[in-house]
């Protein structure tokens, strides 16, 4: 989508803003300062799950440094942001509304903090690293934790506090963790995240599912059954029961994955995998039991196993040959990082504006009726809604609707293609036999029309009538530019 | 005298009410069942709607918007190359609801104009709705009134509210499912107030056929012809598949009163049907409604209510028809039944109550319409997730038909299937009669009256199973082809009826109790001069053997003018062709008006006259349109009124007992005695209850029963039985009490119309010796004898040691041995 495309939607949401905010006095307009601030701040992307479900981890591998705590026995207590800024640093907001900075020990988040967790909204981290500049991650307590609290603050921070100021919550959009099988209040979970967080709610389009410790699947490598392949049956699974609420369900190893973003893949390290080439890939996972292999120490041992786990070392010496590249390279991919990498710049990203201007009209319709004349705006929002301009958020709730309810309709790549590359649109519809691209594209348009006239299948009504909708806008911009 | 005008335009359907000063709103009959659909097509002369643009819906797609309403807001639409505003689409509609009002009115303009709109549209779409009213050309001012209040304004006049009561509104129409809460507070200002609503924008009527049929599909490539399926998905083949959907749609609506239902499917030349029962059904739109509940309880506990607590809970949209609906809505309110007037109707006809009470529209609590679907997935396997596939032949792509190269003109660019496109330009503007013919609508074949009724196309018969003339009433038979006006002499004036209108005698196979309808003056001259109204009991029979929740008579009523005054006799002697010939002829009519006066008074003349006729003159009367029958007065239940006559149908509640005893086993049998106390402990024989009722609330709703129609032979006499076999379950207690687990056991009830609530015999697996098959005359019934261990009956109607039921429920006979675990024993019968 260009430039001008997301500028014309924010516009929009701006506009509406600043207009619902203006009968009121100056001090009650934070809320609506506040929904424009998150409207042109990056995508705010947050990671939830249950405890242990490796999330912080899985945050480590996407920023590209340890920064969050992953040692055994810790977990995430507060609710932590990691956003771009230079230099690295850290700051804890209170729930009093004050600021204090925090010191990150080796780079790192502390796992303590010297203020009660009860106090903390959130710690904010500030990293010069190259994936945050479009993005922001938000890492989470776990759902269901020991603690009450811990779980309370994540819901807060992502479903928002009854407040107004968050009223729908932070998140714009979710990479839920599932350790092996999902549970069904994750899943309830999910759903108060999707009604949250918006009324055109594109829930399969700001949600991504993230199977972790993919590595673990099955009995490891011992059996010779390849671990990622059965986490892909699961995965597969999940996708096929739950169309709805993700875009994809990718099988991750946080740990291979984190090593392998992080630095910690060394010539050195590679050296030792190596080493192990010619081990008896069933002794090496006993290691422990009956002592590292021949020419290999301890430490050495130790060190491997850390960093890519029983899985990585077993499978990773052939990758070991030629190098820390190689091996890095393998690491990344195996791992499904660089899958959940491309979903979040492939599928959320892209459609960033989009999913931030649902989700702020969300959050306006919910503040509407807080105003003194909540029928007056509930109408400049339905004006707004209606605008032509905010067209594309219709065709992205008609797209999620047709993904996962008639993913073989051929409606489905067209819907795709206008949403995210509108100008391509016009510009083949210009290239055709007279280049009439106006002409053509009302042809499209009054053929959509037909489509939904001709099918059964609601999903795919309602998606030929959006995309009626979508040429007849593109064949008047068309026109009109050409006068 | 002034009158108002209400219209509830909706997505799917619209319906409008008119309402005259000092009296109760009435429906404005506006097709065949007081609904038009709310479609548009673009022709070259003009904008059609309704039925009408129903039809180009397959010979001109690209001209066809099913649901202007879900375009308002937005300006325009491209129907060819015309950008077509979108309120001129709705105005359209609107201006066919203003016209048949008019006319229903007495030809005068309203004094004023109620228009309703969804809970959650606000200024511009609500304008958008005035402007196109203002379209029509009507002056009359105009107020607008969201569609739950005008709901739930219906029904607080019907009964009183209670100051302080929360009441529900579930809307489950066509296309969309909404929820309001609302709060009653007699004296506030603002008395009904909205506290809480949502709504689902991808839930309704056509989700639930759209996974109902794709397990009917699934259910056709079980039964082996997966080529026909296969079909169902090739272009060519796309009027099969809506012809499917139609099917499916047809046997939810029977599925709403019946047990079972038969879904005909076809294509490519092949052909074959689909059996569900109602269980099945259930199962199948669980998913569905699964979804409607959850929104209704999350709706109800954002206002703060508990659901218990509710005051009541209001079903419109004709989806709330559904069974699984009542029950779901009877375990929200702890037991309680959901109120359910006809759903069609009741924002139209409310909305007149809603703009007398002070009603206003709170914030919302819940704005967001938020969507979660799941379970209607689609198989890819199959491709089954489209209808837009590639002709068969094309390699399947998922390249889009690139809009840089549509071809030319408006055609579609599928390259193969016989009807390539619309013709260039818009489609004619309207069908020529033979196209009628054609209609998509199957029709009632060869029987149906030529010249019948005048409201719309004749109606098809139901979806279900081939069905027969009913038990007892040789009369209802449809006739073969040959028209031959041949009524035996003896025959009462509804079997005159019947055998004029197959459509009439095959619903009344499907729901005997209607039969016994007809033996009452009131219904009978409802049926012979209501406009529409027998096509549609025809369709629905329920609209006349289902007791009104609010116990009300139903009030008909027809437009006071020529065409409807010779309606009756077109609808009685329509088979002869004099009497078919005389009432198109001018002279006839004018002369028949003058002296007969015509319309529901000259019917109940007939009605009154026809038992004490000479089989000579019954004979005469059938052939000869000359024939007349002397005024009788008009009885109170037939109202006149300027521009209209109603009549005013009892409503069908079983009466007190007459003559069907209760039999029991003379000597006690154990099992019969338990079930008996149960049900009696249960209150299930309450004086002036409905034993059905009493029996769905003791027991278990999801436990499987099934029903079937039997004749028995009670004594000396026939009677019409409903037969309930159930297998045995826990029954709630009444109040307090202990369930209790029954063992299996079959209920014989008399049909609704032997007016009486309390079962001929209850039959356990003590009581039953075994089953057996017995000849029957008839080949489309069939026999079962129950052989009895003990005598039951004692003084009443001692029916002896055994007890034959006719049914044409071929299964019937194994059925009951099954759940009763007695032998089936096909040598003993005789």
């Amino acid at each position: 989508m260009s430039v001008a495309d997301r500028r014309r939607v924010l516009e929009v949401v701006d506009r509406l803003c600043e207009d619902l905010a203006r009968p009121l006095p100056a001090a009650e307009r934070a809320p609506f300062e506040a929904v424009r601030e998150t409207l042109h701040a990056p995508l705010r992307v947050a990671v939830v799950g249950r405890v242990k479900a490796g999330k912080s981890t899985l945050v480590n591998a996407l920023v590209g440094r340890r920064v969050a705590p992953t040692a055994a026995g810790e977990c995430t207590q507060v609710v932590t942001w990691y956003t771009y800024g230079s230099p690295d640093r850290a700051e804890v907001h209170l729930r009093d509304g004050s600021t204090r900075p925090l010191f990150l020990e080796n780079g790192a988040v502390p796992a303590g903090l010297d203020v009660p967790v009860a106090e903390v909204r959130r710690i904010v981290v500030h990293l010069q690293a190259g994936a945050l500049r479009d993005l922001t991650l938000i890492d989470t307590p776990g759902l269901a934790t020991l603690t009450s609290e811990n779980e309370d603050a994540t819901r807060r921070a992502l479903l928002g506090d009854g407040s107004s100021t968050a009223a729908a919550g932070d998140a714009d959009a979710l990479l839920f963790a599932i350790r092996e099988a999902e549970r069904q209040d994750d899943f309830e979970f999910l759903r108060d995240f999707h009604r949250a967080s918006g009324s055109l709610a594109a829930t399969a389009v700001n949600a991504l599912c993230v199977l972790t410790q993919a590595d673990l699947f099955g009995s490891g490598d011992l059996s010779g059954g390849d671990p990622f392949a059965i986490a892909a049956e699961v995965a597969q699974r999940i996708a096929v029961e739950h169309p709805t609420d993700f875009s994809a369900v990718v099988p991750v190893s946080g740990l291979m994955a984190q090593t392998a973003r992080t630095g910690l893949v060394s010539e050195s390290l590679t050296r030792s995998l190596r080493q192990l080439a010619e081990a008896d890939p069933v002794l090496l996972q006993l290691w422990r039991q009956v002592g590292p292999p021949e020419g290999v120490s301890e430490a050495e041992m130790t060190t491997l196993w850390e960093a890519v786990g029983p899985y990585g070392v077993v499978a990773g010496r052939e990758h070991a040959g030629s190098g820390a590249a190689a091996l890095r390279t393998w690491l990344g991919e195996r791992s499904g990082v660089d899958a959940v990498d491309d979903a979040v710049r492939r599928q959320l990203l892209p459609r960033a504006h989009l999913i931030k201007a649902i989700r702020a009209l969300s959050v306006l319709s919910t503040l509407a009726s807080r105003l003194p004349d909540p029928d007056d705006a509930r109408s400049r929002l339905e004006a707004a809604q209606l605008d032509p301009d905010l067209h594309p958020l219709a065709e992205l709730r008609a797209l999620r609707l047709l993904s996962a309810h008639a993913p073989t309709s051929p409606l489905l790549r067209r819907l795709e293609t206008v949403v995210d590359d509108p100008a391509r649109v016009s510009e083949e519809a210009g290239r055709g036999d007279r280049g009439d691209a106006a002409t053509a594209l009302r042809r499209a348009s009054a053929y959509a029309v037909g489509e939904a006239s001709r099918t059964v299948v609601p999903a795919e009504i309602e998606a030929a009538r959006v995309l009626a909708r979508s040429y007849q806008l593109l064949a008047r911009r068309v026109a009109g530019s050409r006068v | 005298m002034g009158w108002t005008l209400s219209v509830d335009y909706g997505t799917t359907n619209t319906t409008a009410a008119i309402r005259h000063d000092g009296r109760p709103p009435a429906a404005v009959t506006l097709g065949e069942e007081q609904t038009m659909p709310s479609a548009a097509l673009l022709t070259s002369g003009g904008i059609q709607v309704g039925e009408a643009a129903l039809r180009g819906r397959r010979s001109a797609p690209e001209f066809f918007v099913a649901s202007p309403k879900l375009l308002l807001g937005q300006d325009s639409v491209l129907l060819g190359d015309d950008e077509t505003e979108v309120t001129a689409l709705v105005a359209r509609t609107l201006s066919v609801v203003l016209e048949r009002a008019v006319a229903e009115a007495g030809g005068t303009q309203p004094d004023a104009v109620v228009l309703t709109h969804p809970q959650t549209w606000a200024r511009p779409r609500r304008q958008a709705l005035e402007a196109a009213w203002r379209r029509t050309g009507s002056r009359a001012p105009v107020r607008l009134v969201s569609e739950p209040i005008a709901a739930v304004s219906w029904f607080a006049e019907e009964a009183t509210l209670p100051d302080d009561a929360r009441v529900a509104v579930l809307d489950f129409g066509g296309g969309t499912c909404d929820v309001a809460v609302l709060h009653h507070r007699a004296r506030a200002a603002a008395p009904l107030e909205i506290t809480a609503h949502a709504g689902l924008d991808d839930l309704g009527g056509a989700t639930v056929d759209h996974v109902f049929a794709l397990w009917v599909r699934a259910q056709v490539r079980t039964q082996g012809e997966v080529e026909l399926d296969d079909a169902l998905d090739e272009r060519e083949h796309l009027a099969d598949l809506h012809a499917l959907y139609d099917a499916v749609r047809e046997a939810k609506h029977r599925l709403a009163d019946w047990e079972y239902a038969d879904v005909p499917v076809s294509a490519a030349g092949r052909s074959t049907s689909v059996t569900v029962t109602i269980d099945e059904f259930n199962q199948i739109i669980a998913a569905e409604t699964e979804r409607a509940r959850a929104l209704l309880e999350r709706s109800v506990a954002a206002a703060g209510v508990a659901s218990v607590d509710l005051h009541g809970l209001y079903l419109t949209g004709g989806s709330s028809r559904l069974r699984w609906v009542h029950q779901m809505a009877a375990e929200l309110l702890g037991g309680r039944p959901a109120h359910l007037a006809e759903p069609h109707l009741v924002v139209a006809l409310g909305a007149h109550s809603a703009t007398r009470l002070r009603v206003v529209e709170r914030a919302d609590v819940e704005a967001s319409r938020f969507v979660t679907l799941r379970g209607l997935q689609a198989s890819p396997a199959t491709g089954r997730g489209s209808t837009l596939a590639p002709p068969s032949g094309q390699p399947v792509s998922l390249t889009p038909p690139r809009p840089s190269a549509p071809p030319r003109g408006p055609r579609l660019p599928a390259p193969a299937g016989p009807p390539a496109g619309p013709p260039a330009g818009r489609p004619v503007a309207a069908p020529p009669p033979a196209a009628r013919g054609a209609a998509p609508r199957p029709t009632a074949g060869p029987t149906a009256p030529p010249g019948g009724p005048p409201v719309g196309p004749p109606s098809g018969p139901p979806a279900g199973p081939p069905v027969g003339p009913p038990l007892g009433h040789p009369g209802g038979r449809p006739s073969g082809p040959a028209l031959a006006p041949v009524v035996a002499a003896g025959q009462d004036l509804a079997d005159v009826l019947l055998a004029a209108h197959p459509s009439l005698a095959a619903a009344t196979g499907v729901a005997p109790e209607l039969r016994a309808l007809l033996d009452q003056p009131a219904t009978l001259v409802a049926l012979l001069a209501v406009p529409g109204l027998l096509e549609q009991v025809a369709r629905h029979p329920a609209l006349l053997t289902t007791p009104p929740t609010d116990g009300r008579p139903r009030t008909f009523s027809a437009p006071d003018d020529d065409d409807s005054a010779v309606l009756p006799a077109r609808q009685l002697f329509g088979r002869s062709a004099a009497w078919r010939a005389a009432v198109d002829a001018p002279a006839w009519r004018r002369s028949f008006l003058a002296a007969q006066g015509g319309g529901p008074a000259w019917a109940y003349a007939v009605v009154q006259r026809w038992s004490r006729l000479p089989a000579a003159e019954r004979r005469r009367a059938l052939e000869d349109p000359t024939w007349t029958v002397p005024p009788v007065p008009v009885p109170p239940w037939i109202e006149r009124s300027p521009g209209r006559v109603s009549v005013t149908v009892p409503a069908p509640r079983p009466g007190p007992a007459s003559g069907a005893g209760f039999l029991r086993a003379r000597t006690a049998s154990r099992e019969q005695a338990g079930v008996l106390a149960a049900l009696e402990a249960r209150g299930c024989f309450g004086e002036g209850e409905a034993f059905r009722e009493r029996l769905n609330a003791a027991r278990d709703p999801r436990l499987p029963a099934r029903r079937a129609g039997v004749s028995a032979r009670v004594g000396t006499r026939d009677a019409e039985l409903d037969v309930y076999l159930f297998g045995g379950g826990r029954h709630r207690a009444r109040s307090g009490g202990a369930d209790t687990e029954l063992p299996a056991y079959v209920l014989l009830l008399p049909t609704r119309h032997l007016r009486t609530s309390v079962p001929l015999l209850v039959l356990t697996r003590d009581l039953v010796d075994h089953l057996a098959p017995a000849a029957h005359g008839d080949v489309a019934a069939r026999s079962v004898v129950v052989a009895l261990t003990q005598e039951v009956g004692g003084e009443v109607a001692p029916t002896g040691r055994s007890l034959t039921l006719t049914s044409r429920d071929a299964g019937l006979g194994v059925e009951l041995a099954r759940t009763l675990d007695r032998p089936w024993v096909p040598g003993r019968g005789l």
